[in-house]
Parts: C-alpha cells; structure tokens; sequence
C-alpha cells in the first residue's frame, strides 16, 4: 500500500524545511516499512543561513542607522512579509533613543509598503549582539 | 575549471560554482506522532551549489542544496485500514 505524500512546508525562513519535492510514502498493514523517493519535477533551492533580506533593503536601513553614532550593531531578519530590525544602541537615553526613532520614522517612510518591526536594545561594551539576538544576521556592526 | 551555472537566489540569478560531494552520515529523523505513528524523515542531497560572492554574517559562503525528501511511516496498529 504506497500513497504519495503532500509537500512539506515547515519553514520558510530558509533554514531547515523541506518543500515542493515530492515524497512517496510506503506502509500500511500489507507492506513493511519501508522508504523511496521519485525525482522532483521542479528545481527548489535551500539556502544555508538566513539571507532571506534582499541586499537592497538592507543597505538602505544600515545606511541610514550607521550615521548615527551610538548605533554600534544593526540585525535584521525577514519572517513572512516581516522585516525585524534590531538596532543596537550604547547610549540608553533619551537623546539616544529619539536619534534612532528619527531614523526608524525616515525608513518608514522610505521603504512604504514594507512592513518593518523596529527593536531597540542597549548593549555593554564588549557585548556581542548576536548574544542577545540568536539566529538573526547581523548586517551592521560598528569597528571598535 | 570549476563547473558553473546560474541560480536564482531571491529574485536575482547569481553566479554558482558546483561542488561535488559525498555522503558522510545519511541518518534519518525520527518522530512519533501523537497519533501513536511512528516517522522517518531524511534528506538527500542531489546538487549542492556555493553562491559566488554572497556571504553569511559569520564569513560563511552561501550554499544552497537541492534534496529529495524519504518519508517512511511506520502507522498505528488502529489508524490501518481494516479488510
């Protein structure tokens, strides 16, 4: 008894998931275990690491972080039509802050149509961003 | 000369090299449904490209695989179909 099985989409993030390749299935009480696999009817790429952020958008959100001063790492991350950027910041204050909500509020309006999730976290010197965000590239980080 | 082709990689068809490869541990994944089935996952890896000039945040090129998936099922004894 064999039947074939449905396409397997666990991810889309470019990491692990398996997609439009088709599998055949075998099992059922007349048939042992057992395993095979057909050709794919169509070319499906998986690609290491998360490079999901076209480099165009991307270069537009550092280039504008980068001018300020106490940014001193950016991440950025696409889930679904989201794109998460995580700005890293040495200077928690007001003055700090507002700088790069400045700049939050120009991309926006910039990149409309885009949905940005803007986050800002503050780091000690010394301190990796990718400590305190896993699993999103970073795409800026300021020369000590 | 390496053998070469094109790829689309989000949107843009970027230059590939193909890099030959050989199986070192093939293992599959193993899961147990809730439904009392048990399952076997494993990919296979076909063709494996290395995207020239793209680059992960850590200095690692960009690779990207084509795999065909082995799905095995070992179903529970109650979700068979019964003659």
């Amino acid at each position: 008894m064999s039947a074939f099985a449905h396409d397997l989409d666990f991810t889309d993030d470019g990491r692990v998931f398996f997609s439009t390749v088709p599998s055949l299935v075998i099992g059922g009480e007349d048939a042992p275990v057992g395993e095979a696999h057909i050709p794919s009817t169509e070319e499906s790429w998986w690609f290491s690491g998360m490079t999901k952020v076209p480099e165009n958008i991307s270069d537009v959100v550092v280039g504008r972080l980068e001018a300020i001063p106490h940014v001193k790492a950016v991440l950025m991350g696409r889930s679904g039509e989201v794109y998460h950027i995580w700005t890293m910041i040495d200077d928690w204050t007001v003055s700090g802050r507002r700088a790069v909500y400045a700049a939050q509020r120009e991309l926006l309006a910039r990149l409309g149509g885009f949905e940005l999730d803007f986050y800002v976290v503050a780091i000690d010197e010394g301190e990796s961003p990718e400590s305190v965000v896993s699993d999103i590239p970073t795409v800026f980080r300021r020369a000590t | 000369m390496p053998n070469r082709r094109k790829v689309n990689f989000m949107g843009q068809m970027r230059d590939a090299v193909i890099v030959d490869f050989e199986a070192d541990k093939e293992s599959f994944s193993t899961y147990i449904l809730h439904d009392g089935t048990s399952l076997k996952i494993k990919a296979v890896l076909t063709e494996v490209l290395r995207i020239e000039g793209l680059y992960q945040p850590n200095g690692d090129p960009v690779y990207g695989v084509q795999a065909q998936q082995v799905l095995a099922v070992n179903a529970a004894e109650s979700l068979r179909k019964k003659d």
